[in-house]
């Protein structure tokens, strides 16, 4: 792997339990957007989840409707201890343990929102999709997005036209000559 | 043989539109042949068939193919193209000494059947379309995205030129702009609903038209969208 993404992952997993444990909602959305470029060039697994995981927990964390529930703080604690486990096992190279600790917490997070019916639901889900259109965004295309991240290109279609992806972006030829080759095919 | 193949992502952008009534007619009008590949065919039927969100809309899709207005287009030289290709358009960006596989194999297969059948190309999508319009443009955002410097690999960029050129690019809202144009759309206009609204009704049916597919996913801009806008004829 990498030094560069090691270093990334290092960062963002100790940052969000930080982040976590200060309540600090802001910092970890910010923390969710810090692997995307890894993603992009590297397209490897681990930073493509991080950036899931950091982004779905924003999602949970910045909802008081969840914080109020019963399940709460045990959610909260297993959180805690998967991102530390997580952690000291990416710092001592066991990436099978990793990678174990990665799993729990996509599955911690699904049964945590599954207890909230039909208020919350598939937040790992959206944040895939919220994700992968950071990678659109960044240059991959919609194909190899969805490829990367498991996600329909329905749903990532339906997402980026309202996301202004390629508003101010150069164009490589102009509105008059595309129309012009669209009226040719009907002469 | 007139064609136009049809990438999943302009598909898509016109089946969320509930547009997609208006492709037999447009190919009549077309006097032409509607081509997908069989790899459009899985994301654009088998698996959103599979699914409850978009299950309707790949049914809808699926009764075109039924009647023949949509065709898949099968063929052993074009899998084996596409891969290599693929191969190619990935090895031509990198950044940090590692490369950015930036397409998909089967974006690219439409793209590989457009240039064999030297016909015009239907796809929403950014990527693939500037990969074949103007490949500098695309380091230029990924550069500006990624913060890092992108290396072109011209011998790659070469070798995928020769291999697709001049394939003819148009997007969801020029076909459906020519559909208004030809008076496809004219069956909205019914002269009643003046009495409801006082709107320019052709005007705002247009403008609702190129909106309504950018905000499902087509990628055009503000400024493209006020460009048609203000064409001779509209």
């Amino acid at each position: 792997m990498k030094e560069a993404i090691r270093k990334d992952i290092l960062d963002i997993l100790r940052d969000s339990i930080r982040a976590i444990k200060r309540d600090d909602i802001v910092r970890l959305r910010e923390l969710s957007d810090h692997t995307l470029h890894s993603s992009t060039i590297y397209q490897d697994e681990e930073s493509t989840a991080i950036a899931v995981i950091v982004y779905s927990l924003f999602k949970i964390y910045e909802k008081n409707l969840m914080q109020a529930s019963k399940e709460w703080l045990q959610f909260n604690d297993a959180i805690i201890k998967l991102l530390d486990s997580a952690y000291n096992s990416f710092i001592r190279a066991e990436i099978a343990q990793y990678r174990i600790a990665i799993k729990k917490i996509f599955e911690t997070i699904s049964k945590f929102e599954k207890s909230f019916g039909k208020f919350v639901t598939e937040v790992v889900e959206q944040s895939k999709i919220k994700k992968g259109s950071k990678l659109v965004e960044h240059g991959l295309s919609i194909g190899r997005t969805a490829e990367l991240l498991g996600v329909s290109r329905w749903d990532l279609m339906s997402y980026l036209g309202i996301s202004n992806y390629a508003e101010n972006e150069p164009r490589s030829i102009s509105i008059k000559e595309r129309m012009k080759i669209a009226e040719r095919l009907f002469k | 043989m007139k064609a136009m193949v049809i990438d999943s992502s302009s598909l898509i952008s016109i089946s969320l539109n509930d547009l997609l009534w208006t492709l037999p007619i447009l190919k009549e009008k077309f006097n032409g042949e509607m081509f997908i590949t069989e790899s459009v065919k899985n994301e654009i039927i088998n698996v959103p068939i599979k699914s409850k969100r978009f299950k309707l809309e790949a049914m809808q899709i699926l009764s075109l193919l039924g009647k023949g207005t949509i065709k898949i287009y099968k063929n052993d030289e074009l899998r084996a193209k596409a891969d290599r290709i693929t191969e190619l358009i990935n090895s031509i960006y990198s950044a940090n000494d590692h490369y950015i596989k930036i397409v998909q194999k089967a974006e690219i297969e439409s793209l590989i059947l457009s240039s064999m059948l030297d016909c015009t190309f239907v796809v929403d999508e950014r990527t693939t379309r500037l990969v074949v319009e103007d490949p500098k443009i695309m380091a230029k955002i990924l550069s500006e995205k990624l913060h890092t410097e992108i290396r072109v690999n011209e011998k790659n960029l070469n070798m995928f030129r020769m291999e697709v050129h001049n394939v003819p690019i148009i997007r969801s809202v020029e076909l459906m702009t020519i559909a208004y144009k030809l008076g496809v759309m004219n069956a909205y206009l019914n002269p009643a609903t003046s009495k409801i609204i006082s709107i320019d009704l052709k005007k705002t049916l247009l403008d609702g038209l190129l909106w309504g597919l950018r905000l499902r996913g087509c990628s055009v801009s503000t400024e493209e969208i006020n460009g048609i806008m203000t064409l001779n004829g509209f």
